[in-house]
């Protein structure tokens, strides 16, 4: 699910970079609070744990085995703001180290796995796990972790119109689905083992709805989830999608209606405009980065 | 007369689930002194020695060159300590040797230049300037404890603390350490199981036994009275 | 998956090996390919041949890196299978060959730059160019202890696995097995934890007090600059050729 260079268009990765790091900055100062006297370190060491863990085999029967991947578990464990900031640190290595997705497509990746998968790893968790059905709120995380990803790559796919036909949308779909479940089942029996050596290394959910209102929530989500998936394996996409119902999910146009345009004219331009266009974009995407950096600095020593 | 480098009167400490890991410790080193500090797994010596960096807070007062430990003093204190940890791999956390030597004077406010310059200073006198752009993963177990020593040293520290020093160590390189050890002139406090070690490096032994000091002497009286020996 | 710690291995040889490329500056070197990169991606995917003069740029790199090539060209492909699957299906639903070819050389093509990038660079000089471009400093610090513990947790779950295998072979019912690995890993998570208190704790000894420090990069040189601008140029003249159809 590690999207390579090349394969997004600009306005794609453009706008993911400019998504991806204000979300990290923000994870930034949210794991700072809950982490104890700048204990940074232990980031980095758990995104060792992670690249360890997933050389850690499991069984599936028919010969095949599979393998933890640590979005959902990270954020149960660490809390979702350490989750995110240790899942990009591994995007960034992986990325520069192994070739394991694109450095344009940096953005797209940790949207997509640290953002994105983690936050849909936490919330039902979050919202289950104290309603006393926490085994059952630790495997939607899994599952949806990785559903929600996927969802998320397939759409930036499509928007950058890469050719998938409503069959190659089922297919992967299904694929999906088989590694949400075993990450779902993965991680509850890894945080049943972590729990047993020591409870204090499971994040306490507090004051969340009751048993029902988390399932309700985890059931939109996961329809959610769903719908961007079929949506995706319509043949004419998102651009047909508002024609087609009508009524047009107004949401939809309003985020994918200035994207569509931004690269119609991309398109009309010739290729130095388009190349130009890039460049600035990559330009205020280090301005943002640069400014958010300074900004957090500033809030520390303040 | 010198101030002692370490004075500890009355340490306690108990684990917050309430293992008590140091109960009632006096000790004195006095400066340019070296020590052994002996005893079984689990007797408390590493807490101990954890207090005098300031690392775990007990109950007592522990006084290094003089000044005593308290909150306003930690950062003087951490100073004067240099702490060699039993486990390299713990200590060089940093990606290069050099940067890791560096890191101490950098986080006290040295500059990048001066600390640079003091970091490749200390790894030439410790014969280990060739390393300096290497990655600490790859060294041997006694190029890491030379690369730990440098980070410390470095420092100008006036006391030296050693927990077990030797694990991962081959018998060359022991020998080596020790040879390096009676080099240097700080105080050093060093914890070992190997008595033969203790006695090249140190002339007094204290012996640990639940959190206690059992008893003190010369190195080979003590490793005597307390059986301290492969029979 | 599995050979990766020899894969980063061998990257790192490469990057303290010395060369024109190696002697640059992280931070120019990183720009170059952003650059590089952006030309790669704004240009359309009609025809791999349109992809020809792109590479010329990428080629002279890979030349003046004097890293082996054949390796470095059959380590880029690892990423070949993501293209060549969307390739293929736009081949199979509107039979065009040339947007698959096309898809597959640009985004080798990007991955061939990129690692170029780690191959000439040290780690560490990379992480300490990011954070002169402006990556947060707790962000350097994460991914210098990532980088740091990375063996060595790894060979600790190594170890584990293969003393596992020693007890019994590896065999067992699927619910036994089950509930060994996510045993190890409970104990590999553990572990983990406490190397990270001991990391800390070295740290606070040695005057940490949560904020770090890290070292800034050398200062950047003339030369390095005229590196950055004549990679530019190659990248948008490259840009230019492909784009007017050579």
């Amino acid at each position: 699910m590690h999207i390579p260079d090349g394969i997004l268009s600009v306005p794609v990765w453009a706008t993911l970079n400019a998504v991806a790091v204000p979300g990290i900055g923000w994870a930034v100062r949210q794991a700072k609070k809950g982490l104890a006297e700048g204990q940074v370190p232990l980031l980095g060491v758990m995104g060792a744990f992670v690249f360890a863990a997933q050389r850690m085999n499991f069984p599936v029967g028919f010969g095949t085995s599979g393998h933890l991947l640590g979005g959902a578990m990270l954020a149960m464990t660490m809390g979702p703001g350490a989750a995110t900031i240790i899942l990009s640190s591994i995007l960034i290595l992986q990325a520069l180290l192994f070739q394991d997705g694109g450095l344009l497509a940096l953005g797209a990746n940790s949207v997509n796995m640290a953002i994105i998968g983690v936050w849909a790893g936490w919330a039902p968790y979050r919202m289950l796990a104290s309603g006393g059905w926490r085994n059952a709120g630790v495997f939607a995380g899994g599952l949806l972790s990785v559903l929600a990803s996927a969802a998320a790559a397939i759409v930036e796919l499509r928007l950058s119109e890469v050719p998938m036909s409503p069959a190659v949308v089922g297919a992967s779909s299904a694929v999906f689905l088989v590694t949400g479940v075993m990450e779902g089942l993965i991680t509850v029996a890894v945080l049943q083992a972590v729990e047993r050596l020591n409870p204090g290394w499971l994040r306490k959910p507090e004051g969340m709805p009751g048993r029902a209102a988390g399932l309700l929530a985890t059931a939109a989500l996961l329809m959610m989830i769903v719908g961007v998936l079929y949506i995706s394996a319509l043949p004419d996409g998102f651009e047909s999608m508002a024609e087609r119902l009508g009524v047009a999910g107004r949401e939809q146009t309003v985020w994918a209606a200035p994207m569509a345009e931004y690269e119609a004219s991309f398109l009309a331009g010739d290729w130095s405009r388009k190349a130009l266009a890039g460049l600035a974009g990559l330009a205020v995407i280090y301005g943002i980065c640069v400014t958010v950096g300074r900004l957090l600095v500033r809030q520390r020593s303040a | 007369m010198k101030k002692p480098a370490i004075a500890v009167r009355g340490l306690r400490y108990s684990y917050p689930d309430g293992t008590v890991a140091v109960r009632g410790v006096d000790f004195q080193l006095e400066a340019g002194e070296s020590v052994a500090l002996l005893g079984a797994n689990g007797s408390g010596k590493t807490t101990f020695l954890l207090h005098l960096a300031g690392l775990l807070r007990g109950d007592g007062e522990i006084r290094i060159g003089g000044v005593e430990l308290r909150e306003e003093t930690l950062g003087e204190i951490r100073r004067a300590v240099g702490y060699v940890f039993q486990d390299a791999d713990d200590q060089l956390f940093m990606p290069t040797v050099l940067e890791d030597v560096a890191f101490g004077p950098l986080h006290r406010g040295d500059g990048v230049e001066e600390s640079i310059r003091k970091a490749k200073e200390i790894l030439v006198k410790l014969g280990i300037g060739h390393l300096e752009s290497r990655a600490p993963y790859h060294l041997s177990a006694g190029e890491k404890k030379r690369a730990s020593l440098a980070g410390v040293l470095v420092m100008s520290p006036e006391v030296l603390i050693f927990d077990e020093p030797t694990t991962f160590l081959d018998p060359p390189g022991q020998n080596e350490l020790a040879k390096l050890l009676n080099q240097l002139p700080q105080a050093k406090l060093i914890a070992t199981h190997d008595v033969y070690f203790a006695r090249k490096v140190a002339k007094r032994a204290v012996f640990f036994a639940e959190g206690r000091i059992a008893g003190e002497g010369p190195v080979e009286t003590v490793a005597d009275r307390f059986h301290w020996r492969l029979s | 998956m599995r050979d990766r710690a020899g894969k980063s291995l061998r990257i790192e040889e490469w990057a303290r090996r010395d060369s024109f490329l190696h002697r640059r500056d992280a931070r120019s070197k990183v720009l170059a390919v952003l650059v590089f990169l952006v030309a790669v991606s704004s240009t359309p995917p009609a025809s791999p041949a349109v992809f020809v003069p792109i590479a010329l740029p990428l080629a002279a790199g890979l030349l003046a890196s004097g890293l082996p090539l054949g390796e470095l060209l059959l380590r880029a492909s690892i990423i070949l299978p993501f293209p060549l699957f969307f390739g293929l299906v736009g081949w199979l639903e509107n039979g065009n060959a040339q947007f698959a070819g096309a898809l597959v050389a640009r985004s080798y093509i990007s991955a061939l730059a990129v690692l170029l990038l780690a191959g000439v660079t040290p780690m560490a000089e990379l992480f300490r160019g990011l954070r002169g471009l402006g990556l947060p400093a707790v962000m350097v610090m994460v991914l210098q202890s990532l980088v740091r513990y990375l063996q060595v947790i790894v060979d600790h779950g190594m170890r584990m696995r293969r003393a596992a295998l020693c007890r019994d072979g590896g065999a067992g019912s699927r619910e036994s097995l089950w509930r060994r690995a996510s045993g190890a890993l409970a104990v590999l998570f553990g572990r983990s934890y406490a190397r990270a208190e001991g990391v800390h704790r070295a740290m606070i000894a040695r005057g940490f007090r949560g904020d770090y420090v890290p070292l800034r990069p050398a200062r950047i040189t003339p030369l390095d600059w005229v590196f950055l601008a004549v990679a530019a140029m190659a990248a948008g003249g490259a840009r230019y050729l492909a784009g007017v159809g050579l």
